[in-house]
């Protein structure tokens, strides 16, 4: 009995180690024929400034390509990537070959200096970063987000967008780099995570022998969420594209769930799907039956002191765009008045599914216990998961959207052919009732 | 004697097996049902998609389409449909103690479809139109199903999607649906499920009433090279080179592949039930492309085996079983080249 459940439960539950210099160790053991193993630090876009935006995108960047060629060479593919507030460099190899990755992580580490430093290099990353950030603009949807934040936390570093501006990252030098990474690449902000076929211990090990810089995590400025709006109309695009959101909950907010489950009773919509007719939900029944609008998702995202809750929607039907927009906010209003136990009952059933099988890859489940490991040291169990969807109420969703969505200020992000959108009290107004 | 053994073998049971050896997370469970022998390679252009497609969207004689949808929503998981190459695959994911709902609705699915003209013209029809008016917005999409259909002509060159040139009707689909759900072509995987629980579920189920079908069409699949084809269209223009390759050769196909990886192009060997296809593409302008493309003719004919160690990785990173040692030269004398977009500059075979 007691070997049976040992079983079931080794996979997948995570095991945290902290160093006495601050570094954390997070690894999960699941079953795989490879395994991904990642540094990641706490500094992604938020730790940058307006005079560096795309730094941190730029070093992970650099520092993985540096070491690419030789790594390749001994099977470790290296990668890197670059949130709002991690970023990180991984390597994956087939099970077995942790030696080489380990050795490719110690290099990409204790050479970094030297990678940086050379000016050639950097400038030719410099400009492939650029095109990087410059190809978001080409996607609407992308576009969108990225300035929905901006406008959110405007005048704080929140607001500059992932990968940087273009116009900056290709100025950026290896000074930059050099001072970021010093800042950012210290013990207390800094973990060695992996996932796949891993010994703790030998992490553990090799973690300890790593030159890592003591030091304090860097200070961030707290978000400040400002009811605002930026449109960019562009009338040679073929659909309005548009987000709108107020603000949400933090990632250890004790709220987290009740937003979660809230931004599913909505959930997703894709016109193009023979589904979209069947969908439950009231919006989706309004927008299909008036073709209101091509697709839309609802979104809960969450940072260590914020959030955003709120819509993203795609619809070439321009004219009527004020219907969906203005359906959509009234249909938000009902979550702090009649809400039904069905809808609340069908959101919750569809986000157990959803959170636990969106991480299906090893190296999307690392990169979550990344997170998880910079921001908390801990990770949820999924029957930790599961337990506390499942005491989300109707009264939690009510009393959470009385004051989170009722009559609170709304962040708006435009871009396409946007005349029919209407301007910002106009929107701001549908967030409340005068008959409730 | 001999009627015995048919017997015995008509009554035989779908084929089940499931395994705990998965990423998905313990409270979960997920089924895949993959109908072999039904994709596009076996079907008359794009009629496997359009089947693929009706598929939980559809009505059945025991639940409507819109039953069926709003029961899974409750549960939190949803039948999904797709259409490969070789297969029709059909799957689901959700709550552990759900999987015999899911089980039974695929079957369902199988056995019941009711097949109607009206849901043909106005819900399939469309919907699988827009899966390839999607699908044709990408170059590479495009330059991959030429790459297919120039090396192999018939079978696995078949386009995968419906294009809208062939005309069907709710009774092709009909008619399809019972040439190819048959018993023998169905192989049940459940993750995170007892085998014994599953195949109980599946005993139970309308699985039972499929019949027995004729086994699998034996037509060899021939291939073709140093064939090359070129579309016209606006967009980003993509050239790509491929060799099409019988299963026993992919080893050292994946030997090219990783060193191309390595040296940043994007190439792959994609493997079916009775060959596969090598490519390594580029995109771009036409300047761009036609300076790559003689790169990457260049770097294959000149491949050295560097990266030995990182095809390991890659294979074991696609989960596929390919031995890569002792694996003989691949053999690149010779390669189809298909472009696509602006392609007035960029050079013929011959040329490169």
């Amino acid at each position: 009995m007691l070997s049976k459940r040992f079983l079931s439960t080794a996979a997948g539950k995570a095991r945290f180690t902290q160093l006495t210099n601050g570094l954390v160790i997070a690894s999960k053991k699941v079953p795989s024929t490879y395994t991904t193993i990642g540094v990641y630090t706490g500094a992604g876009s938020r730790a940058e400034n307006p005079y560096n935006s795309g730094v941190s995108s730029l070093l992970v960047q650099s520092l993985a390509n540096a070491s690419k060629d030789a790594a390749a060479k001994e099977g470790v593919i290296v990668d890197s990537e670059n949130y709002r507030e991690v970023s990180s460099i991984s390597t994956t190899i087939a099970k077995g070959n942790e030696a080489a990755a380990f050795k490719t992580l110690e290099s990409i580490l204790t050479n970094s200096l030297k990678s940086l430093e050379d000016a050639s290099f950097i400038r030719e990353q410099a400009n492939i970063a650029g095109e990087k950030s410059d190809a978001v603009e080409l996607n609407p949807e992308q576009t969108v987000i990225e300035h929905l934040y901006s406008t959110a936390y405007q005048g704080t570093s929140l607001a500059l967008p992932v990968y940087g501006k273009g116009e900056v990252v290709s100025t950026l030098e290896p000074a930059d780099l050099i001072s970021f990474f010093k800042k950012s690449f210290v013990a207390s902000n800094t973990a060695l995570v992996a996932t796949g076929d891993v010994d703790h211990e030998k992490l553990v090990e090799f973690a300890s022998k790593l030159n890592i810089t003591e030091g304090l995590k860097p200070h961030v400025q707290p978000a400040q969420f400002l009811g605002s709006e930026v449109r960019f109309r562009d009338d040679n695009l073929p659909s309005a594209y548009v987000a709108i959101a107020a603000e949400g909950e933090s990632l250890l907010s004790r709220d987290y769930f009740v937003a979660k489950v809230a931004a599913q009773v909505n959930g997703s919509y894709l016109n193009s799907d023979p589904t979209s007719a069947l969908q439950g939900s009231k919006l989706s029944t309004i927008v299909k039956e008036n073709h209101l609008a091509d697709s839309y998702y609802h979104f809960s995202t969450s940072l260590t002191d914020s959030g955003l809750w709120g819509f993203y929607t795609q619809s070439s039907n321009i004219i009527n765009l004020d219907d969906l927009i203005h359906f959509t906010l009234k249909d938000w209003n009902r979550f702090s008045t009649t809400i039904s136990e069905v809808e609340v009952e069908r959101a919750k059933a569809q986000l157990k599914v959803l959170l636990l099988s969106k991480d299906d890859t090893v190296e999307k489940l690392n990169a979550s216990l990344g997170i998880n490991a910079i921001v908390s040291g801990y990770e949820q169990s999924s029957e930790e998961i599961i337990s506390r969807i499942d005491k989300v109420s109707v009264a939690d969703v009510t009393r959470w959207a009385g004051s989170k969505l009722w009559d609170q200020d709304i962040a708006i992000s435009a871009t396409g052919q946007i005349e029919a959108l209407f301007d910002y009290n106009r929107l701001r107004n549908d967030m409340s009732q005068m008959r409730w | 004697m001999l009627k015995n053994i048919t017997r015995s073998y008509a009554t035989a049971p779908v084929k089940v097996t499931s395994t705990s050896s998965t990423l998905l997370s313990a409270p979960l469970a997920s089924v895949r049902i993959v109908v072999a022998n039904a994709g596009s390679k076996a079907s008359p252009a794009g009629l496997a998609h359009l089947l693929s497609r009706s598929n939980a969207v559809a009505d059945t004689d025991s639940k409507s389409a819109l039953r069926l949808h709003r029961e899974s929503e409750l549960l939190g998981g949803q039948v999904q449909s797709k259409v490969t190459r070789d297969s029709i695959i059909l799957s689901a994911t959700f709550l552990k103690e759900h999987a015999p709902f899911f089980v039974s609705s695929i079957a369902d699915l199988l056995t019941k479809t009711v097949y109607k003209p009206y849901e043909y013209a106005e819900i399939i029809k469309p919907a699988a139109l827009a899966d390839y008016i999607i699908a044709n917005g990408s170059s590479s999409f495009v330059a991959l199903e030429e790459l297919h259909s120039i090396s192999f002509r018939r079978g696995l060159g078949n386009p995968l999607l419906y294009d809208g040139v062939s005309h069907f009707s709710h009774e092709s689909l009909k008619a399809y649906a019972a040439q190819v759900y048959t018993r023998d072509n169905i192989l049940v995987t459940g993750s995170n499920l007892n085998e014994a629980d599953l195949s109980s579920f599946v005993a139970d189920s309308s699985f039972s009433d499929l019949s027995v079908g004729n086994g699998p069409p034996s037509i060899p699949q021939k291939q073709f090279l140093g064939v090359e084809s070129r579309i016209r269209r606006v967009g980003a223009t993509t050239a790509v080179l491929g060799v099409p390759l019988d299963i026993s050769n992919l080893a050292s196909y994946q030997l090219v592949v990783s060193n191309l990886v390595a040296r940043g192009f994007d190439s792959k060997v994609l493997s079916y039930d009775n060959g596969a296809l090598f490519y390594a593409s580029v995109s771009g302008s036409t300047k761009e492309v036609t300076a790559r493309l003689r790169d990457l003719k260049k770097a294959l004919s000149d491949i050295t085996m560097t990266y030995a160690h990182l095809a390991a990785t890659q294979v074991a990173r696609q989960s596929l079983s390919v031995k890569i040692e002792g694996s003989s030269a691949a053999n690149l004398s010779k390669t189809n080249l298909v472009v696509v977009g602006d392609v007035d500059g960029v050079p013929y075979l011959d040329e490169l």
